[in-house]
């Protein structure tokens, strides 16, 4: 992981930043906060990759870095699921 | 300049064994801190879906420009710490200090800048802690009060992991200006970045989700 | 020490204080924390007293409701956090681990020894402050009850289990890398012990679920003392969101429980039938299994909450499945034992008796798994002796005779054999006696935390309490013959058992640095044929 690498990435983060940020013009939606998550999840992942130095990294740390993430996501889906199926007769 | 060959702790058998073990170390304790903001994460987002419109409404009070500095000011200083470590494992002090001072500078403006955001919102009766006045004029204010919950929790235990990585990170200054075992100073520089990189990783997701899911 | 020409080991080289408070040494490391443990079980096990003689009569008689309800607390309190969790990978992980991949110690011995000064420090402060203050929540700290009405410590108690958390996490951190890096070479994954995956796979758990209950904690902290409250229904909050966070980590925090008992189990069977582990690699993948499957039940503990039907029959459906690695490691320690030549030793009697009480305990965690079912049975009696079935039944049995099986490698003497039988026969005995009849008590209506109830439960009661009197005999009688055998019981060789696995080529006990000549491993685990 070179400087140049490093400089590259930076720029990369400040677009991805202004880019979210021109988003806001968009009509309140889905679409623009899609945009808005899409941008951040892309920023995490170059900073995770250069930064933290992921890409050189062996396999096994990529595996830290993902599996605390995919554990992650039952808390976030199963809890959301159960809050967004919620009837008036079966729970909630 | 003399090669001064390290030497592994005594339960290692060798350096290679010695830094595996630490970068290891420090992921699974990264992987503890996504946990603990992402219990925090998902309370917020079965709330922003439940509440959306309230939310979006009331994140328009939070200051965009200011949040969208910061985030900038972060970016910028996940560049100059890894410039200081490059810096420092290619032996060049000066450089590395200059670089880790400048993290160290970045860092604080940043919590100096989120300090007046919230003096700013206390100011603007927002600040629904400890029984303080609460005027919010938009609607649903009981709802608008949970997002600000939300917002003094998730930056405050932010800025308290910033306020830990500056301390770090003077540390380093000290560290680096005495510059006593250079391949210590390699390990622990890589350790402070690693924490940095993370804590800017999470402010990515705090500022889009509280700043930007907006109105 | 005896003047005998005794050889140096971890135990000799001073008694001092320093020698000890400051060890790095993850074997003495590893007493600190038995001392500790042995502390918190018992002072739980007095909670747990005063509550059977509570609930001798029928009539509320010797406790007030209030102090009933923080009797329960602090004995969930202790017992959970204080000796379940940390019991058996703080004391036999911390000492086996880094023999059985062959090391010198773990990855991170400073981390090691700050982990217990965390646990047993935080300890203490939530006694302290459990005792003094009272804690009337129950161990689960349910909100709104926690954050908005309670009148007790439930911050300091907060604080405190938040405090101890960290040691969680940190050893999780150290036994993860440690597996990871200081494997001997020879040791691959597939020649591990199943004592190390087991461990491993607990250590992922920890890393994985304490964070959460940390900011859980957290927010129960912040909304009673700055009164934010994101839990509070009057702001438009959830109070099953707490639920939510809370079961996300105390469901698999009860597969860091149970766990490494299995692991020890594992150990055991093979040893005292002579046989290697039927299906390793089956076994293997089980342990794995729970550790990932264990998150995605949480929901089971809220069938009644108000939580929606269909999250649940989706809970309940995943609760079914993390049964079956359960059941596939029971039919391999069984399986294990066919055809061998069983020797009926202490350690070998506590394995027996885990199969029978975790195959009880197992089954009717399943019953409750049932969502139609558990609407009848939640919050009985049915659900305390089912837990209990697997806590103590599982993993306290375990825990016993896990310690009577490295005894002689740990503390280099032996035990009186007949005793430590007996004791095992007692503990069985005793916890059924004990245990057993809350099953019918639940299955008759009889409610959780009541400290009064209808004279017809009376009988199966007073049989309960009885049944604690023979439990407490097998919990004492191995204090007393184990601290007897460490002044007089006969002096152990290094594999007094003919065991396999890398610690028995150590030294009874071991040498500092754990072995006298690096191991190295050519054959596969549990080479007993």
């Amino acid at each position: 992981m070179t400087m140049r690498a490093a400089v590259l990435v930076w720029v990369a983060l400040l677009a991805m930043l202004g880019a979210s940020l021109l988003a806001l013009q968009l009509e309140t939606g889905p679409l623009r906060y899609t945009l808005h998550l899409g941008a951040a999840a892309v920023m995490a992942a170059l900073v995770m990759t250069v930064f933290m130095r992921l890409k050189a990294a062996d396999g096994m740390m990529r595996l830290f870095a993902l599996g605390g993430l995919f554990w992650l996501s039952f808390l976030f889906l199963l809890t959301l699921l159960e809050l967004l199926s919620r009837t008036p007769q079966a729970g909630g | 300049m003399p090669t001064d060959e390290p030497v592994p702790a005594e339960q290692f058998d060798d350096m290679a064994q010695q830094r595996r073990s630490i970068h290891l170390g420090m992921w699974a304790f990264l992987a503890t801190e996504l946990l603990l903001f992402g219990g925090l994460f998902a309370g917020f987002t079965v709330y922003r879906v439940q509440h959306g419109a309230v939310f979006a409404e009331a994140a328009t009070h939070l200051d965009l420009t200011l949040g969208s500095i910061n985030t900038a000011l972060l970016l910028t200083s996940g560049l100059t710490l890894f410039a200081a470590e490059q810096a420092i494992t290619d032996r060049h002090r000066g450089t590395g200090l200059l670089f880790l001072l400048a993290t160290t500078l970045l860092g604080a403006v940043f919590l100096g800048i989120k300090g007046y955001e919230w003096y700013a919102e206390a100011s603007h009766n927002l600040v629904p802690v400890l029984g303080w006045p609460f005027h919010y004029e938009g609607q649903s204010p009981a709802i608008a009060e949970l997002f600000f919950n939300f917002y003094f929790i998730m930056t405050g235990l932010h800025a308290a992991h910033m306020l830990m990585g500056v301390i770090a990170l003077g540390a380093m200054v000290f560290l680096v200006g005495r510059w006593r075992d250079a391949h210590k100073l390699d390990r622990q520089i890589r350790m402070v970045g690693l924490y940095w990189a993370f804590v800017d990783v999470v402010w990515i997701f705090v500022f889009t989700s509280l700043y930007l899911l907006r109105a | 020490m005896s003047a005998s020409a005794e050889p140096a080991h971890y135990l000799t080289g001073g008694w001092s204080l320093r020698g000890w408070l400051l060890t790095l040494d993850h074997k003495r490391i590893a007493w600190l924390y038995a001392i500790s443990i042995t502390g918190f079980f018992f002072l739980g096990g007095i909670a747990a007293l005063l509550i059977r003689l509570e609930l001798l009569t029928p009539a509320g008689d010797l406790l007030s409701s209030e102090a009933y309800n923080r009797l329960f607390s602090l004995h969930g309190i202790v017992m959970v956090w204080f000796f379940l969790i940390p019991s058996i990978p703080a004391t036999l992980g911390n000492f086996l681990l880094p023999m059985m991949v062959g090391a010198r110690d773990m990855a991170f011995p400073r981390l090691n020894l700050l982990s217990w000064y965390i646990y047993t420090l935080g300890g203490l402060f939530t006694m302290v402050a459990v005792i003094a203050g009272g804690v009337d929540t129950g161990w689960t700290f349910y909100t709104p009850y926690s954050t908005l009405f309670a009148n007790s410590a439930v911050l300091a108690a907060a604080t405190g289990v938040f405090v101890v958390g960290f040691s969680s996490i940190l050893t999780g951190i150290n036994f993860i890398v440690t597996t990871h890096t200081m494997r001997v070479p020879g040791q691959t994954w597939l020649r591990l012990p199943l004592f190390v995956w087991a461990n491993y796979a607990t250590a992922l758990i920890m890393v994985l679920a304490t964070p959460v209950l940390s900011i859980t904690l957290l927010l129960i902290a912040l909304e009673r003392t700055l009164g934010i409250g994101i839990f509070d229904p009057a702001l438009g909050g959830d109070p099953l969101l707490f639920q939510h966070l809370f079961w996300f980590y105390s469901h698999p925090a009860v597969y860091i429980m149970i766990l490494p008992a299995m692991g020890v189990i594992s150990e055991i069977i093979a040893c005292f039938s002579r046989n290697p582990v039927f299906g390793y690699t089956g076994m293997v993948l089980s342990i794995m299994a729970i550790a990932l499957f264990g998150f995605l039940v949480w929901g089971h503990h809220m069938f009644v909450s108000g939580q929606s039907l269909y999250a649940g029959i989706l809970f309940s459906l995943f609760s079914f499945l993390v049964a079956v690695p359960s059941a596939i490691k029971t039919l391999n320690w069984t399986a294990t034992m066919f055809r061998g030549r069983i020797v009926y030793t202490a350690p070998m009697i506590y394995a027996l008796s885990f199969l029978g009480l975790f195959v009880i305990g197992g089954l009717t965690g399943v019953f409750l798994a049932s969502l139609a079912v558990d609407v009848h049975l939640h919050d009985t009696y049915f659900v305390t002796a089912h837990f209990h079935y697997i806590m103590v039944g599982g993993a306290v049995t375990a825990y016993l005779g896990g310690l009577h099986f490295w005894w002689p490698k740990l503390t280099g003497r032996l035990y009186p054999a007949l005793w430590s039988k007996v004791a095992a026969l007692a503990l069985f005995i005793g916890f059924n006696l004990t245990f057993y009849p809350q099953f019918l008590l639940g299955y008759g209506g009889m409610p959780r935390r009541y400290h009064e109830y209808p004279e017809a439960f009376e009988l199966l009661h007073v049989m309960s309490t009885l049944g604690t009197g023979v439990l407490a005999i097998g919990y004492l009688m191995p204090l007393v013959y184990l601290a007897w055998s460490l002044r007089y019981g006969e002096r152990a060789p290094a594999n007094p058992w003919h065991a396999k696995g890398l610690e028995w080529l150590a030294p009874s006990p071991p040498p500092v640095d754990n072995f006298v000549t690096t191991p190295t491993v050519t054959e596969a685990p549990y080479a007993y044929r």
